[in-house]
């Protein structure tokens, strides 16, 4: 025993030294690698890695490199607040994350309750920064923001091409997104003098949407306004087709951006809209660079979800470099003070209306044409002309 | 105004979801009959199925329907096996250990799954996944008819085994009275191993039938469609296979038609309901043997 003491004793100052050799700057990820919602999770992972190697490449922040520590939440809010704890542990200055908002809702709580700083890597429900916390920091979109760009793209549709269009029928899943989406989007319905003829939501998980089609069939709706996910997503579009439910316009959100949305069904995905926060023929400084990039990173074509990935580790790297320690609450203060231009999008994290540590970013509508995902809205940063109205499935 | 092109399409994939829904219940009847054993694993049976075709498929791109020639045998011996090493042994233990052991298996099995094919949820793309059949203004799902054309096919077969083969009629015997079966020489634990794996056969089926229209997750999943077995068979009453074909076909209905009439969220709520009202009402079922109430 007297031995043990003594070696112990012995080797201590050598433990002190070792931990301070240089180590890289390790930032926090909390993403969903499995289950799901893992299709965008990936995604997401390919983004940062882009933004990494660029980072690293140019020298690291402030001369040191950065790594990432990943946790898989597994697409469960549970897994991911074990993640933060598992995180915090390890001292990180902040953590990023997650991908859908029932995740990264309560993931924001508790880390402000911690008082680390979080990123949100690809949650958009308002509830999150709205009131937020001096801790939480978005620099995508949030529902707001893309119901009222759906909105203005109908509002579009009923100046330019068919001022009838009047019916909207609303699916979305249960869970803390496609709610809050839907919620926005039924109060601009009836802010703008839509009529809402089928409002319906589904348990995450259900695949056989055919009873609410037929519902909303019977009630013959002009436009549709649909939040799923990658796989309800794609068994909705198959189900509109089999029940031959015609609409004039369709929008469906989220799971429509990703290419696999058009690889699996063909050209039933023809004329569907959705709302992204970056295109890869949007205006910006050093987009088609980027587009190359993740492209290659991904061997796919990228979506905007590696696009928030790559930005969310930039506004990292940039707020690292200017705090003036890594201690939590400095690089706090930094991101707060962040004014950054990005391929993707200019970040500024702004209070307004009762949002806190919002970017208020500018967000486009997508439209499924000939295979390909198309900026058609807002007109300004347009590439192709809307294509309206969809021709009823038996025509196709 | 009730549309009736949308209540036709409604009842139509009711009942041939139904169908689906009426092969996993039987499954598991057949088994409660021969063997007083409640399978707590049958819904993972059905996810195995599932599994199998989602392999078969990524594997050697074969179509759903194809991969039944390989995972109808395959089911049937894995369940010979499972009863003949892990459930015969239980036969002179008390009714909670075969319950513990279904469950204990329902688990490994979820598991297993788990650790070879991963959590995210999986399903088989076919050439014919959004082909429809027209009759009139109706469209019909081609795959939820091939579904309810193998369920039709599958159970023709099964009564015909039960009702016109020396091994249907052992078989029965062996549901009706045990102790009687093997006095007059029947291999009561030979039938057994038979009766699971055909009851696994069937669970296998269903899963194989239904991968097209479903995603696969490993663990999840099992325990729902173990439910959806009992509500079957309870509905029906246990050991009663024609009931359980009935029970099916009611819980199909009632989910499409709450599903589509009622607040879709709680679809899964609407069968579970019913469910309910019958353990209340007529714990026996529907259509089985009324007992005497006191």
């Amino acid at each position: 025993m007297k031995k043990l003491l003594a070696i112990a004793a012995a080797a201590a100052p050598w433990l002190l030294v070792s931990q301070t050799v240089l180590a890289d700057i390790e930032v926090g990820v909390i993403n969903s690698l499995s289950g799901p919602f893992a299709a965008f999770g990936q995604r997401y992972q390919a983004g940062m890695t882009v933004a990494l190697e660029e980072i690293n490449n140019a020298g690291g922040v402030n001369g040191e490199r950065i790594s990432l520590l990943v946790q898989d939440d597994r697409s469960e809010a549970g897994s991911a607040l074990a993640a933060v704890e598992a995180l915090n542990r390890q001292d990180v200055p902040l953590i990023m994350g997650s991908y859908a908002s029932s995740i990264t809702g309560p993931m924001a709580q508790l880390m402000t309750r911690q008082k680390i700083p979080l990123i949100v890597l690809g949650s958009a429900d308002d509830s999150i920064t709205k009131p937020g916390s001096p801790w939480v920091f978005r620099a995508k979109h949030n529902s707001t923001i893309v119901a009222k760009t759906y909105f203005d793209y109908f509002d579009y549709l009923r100046e330019t091409q068919d001022s009838s269009l009047k019916t909207i029928a609303m699916l979305y899943g249960n869970g803390a997104w496609p709610e809050s989406l839907a919620k926005e989007g039924a109060r601009l319905a009836e802010e703008r003098g839509y009529e809402i003829v089928g409002d319906q939501s589904y348990d995450q998980g259900t695949s056989d949407f055919r009873p609410i089609l037929n519902r909303f069939r019977s009630e013959d709706p002009d436009l549709l306004y649909i939040v799923a996910y990658a796989a309800d997503g794609v068994a909705i579009a198959r189900q509109l087709r089999e029940v031959n439910l015609n609409a004039k316009a369709v929008a469906i959100d989220t799971g429509a951006a990703l290419p696999s949305f058009v690889d699996q069904i063909g050209n039933i995905s023809e004329y569907v809209a959705t709302v992204v926060s970056w295109s890869k023929d949007v205006q910006y400084e050093g987009t088609e660079d980027l587009h190359e990039r993740l492209k290659a990173k991904t061997g796919t074509e990228p979506t905007f979800y590696e696009a928030e990935g790559y930005l969310a580790l930039r506004v990292a790297a940039d707020a690292l470099e200017r705090a003036k320690s890594m201690e939590r609450s400095d690089v706090r203060d930094a991101l707060a003070e962040t004014d950054l231009e990005t391929p993707v999008t200019q970040v500024k994290f702004e209070s307004f209306d009762g949002f806190q540590g919002q970017n208020p970013i500018r967000s486009l509508v997508l439209q499924i044409q000939d295979g390909e995902h198309v900026t058609v809205f807002p007109t300004d940063l347009a590439a192709e002309e809307v294509r309206y109205p969809a021709p009823p499935w038996d025509e196709r | 105004m009730l549309d009736y092109v949308s209540f036709l399409q409604n009842l139509s994939n009711g009942l041939l979801i139904g169908g689906v829904y009426a092969l996993i219940g039987v499954g598991l009847t057949l088994v409660f009959g021969a063997m007083k054993i409640i399978n707590f694993a049958h819904g993972d049976f059905v996810i195995l199925g599932m599994y199998c075709a989602v392999l078969l498929n990524t594997l050697f791109g074969w179509d759903p329907y194809l991969s039944l020639l390989v995972a109808m045998p395959l089911g049937f011996l894995t369940g010979v096996i499972l009863q003949r090493v892990v459930l015969s042994r239980l036969a002179e233990a008390p009714p909670e250990s075969s319950l513990l052991v279904t469950l204990g298996l329902a688990l490994v099995i979820g598991n297993i799954l788990l650790l070879t094919f991963g959590a995210e949820p999986k399903s088989v793309h076919v050439a014919y996944a959004s082909s429809t059949l027209s009759l009139g203004e109706l469209s019909l799902s081609v795959i939820l008819l091939l579904a309810g054309l193998a369920t039709l096919v599958v159970i023709a077969g099964l009564y015909a085994i039960l009702n016109h083969t020396e091994l249907g009629r052992s078989m029965r015997a062996t549901a009706d009275n045990r102790l009687g079966a093997e006095l007059v020489g029947i291999n009561t634990r030979w039938i057994e191993a038979v009766v699971f794996g055909i009851g696994m056969a069937l669970a296998v089926t269903a899963g194989v039938v239904l991968i097209p229209l479903l995603f696969a997750t490993p663990t999840f999943s099992g325990a729902i469609f173990t439910l959806k077995a009992f509500v079957v068979t309870v509905l029906g009453g246990l050991g009663n296979i024609g009931a359980a074909i009935a029970g099916g076909l009611l819980l199909g209905i009632v989910e499409v038609m709450g599903a589509s009439y009622l607040t879709s969220e709680y679809r899964e709520a609407y069968g579970l309901l019913v469910f309910l009202l019958v353990l209340l009402l007529r714990p026996e079922g529907l259509f089985g043997k009324t007992v005497k109430r006191v």
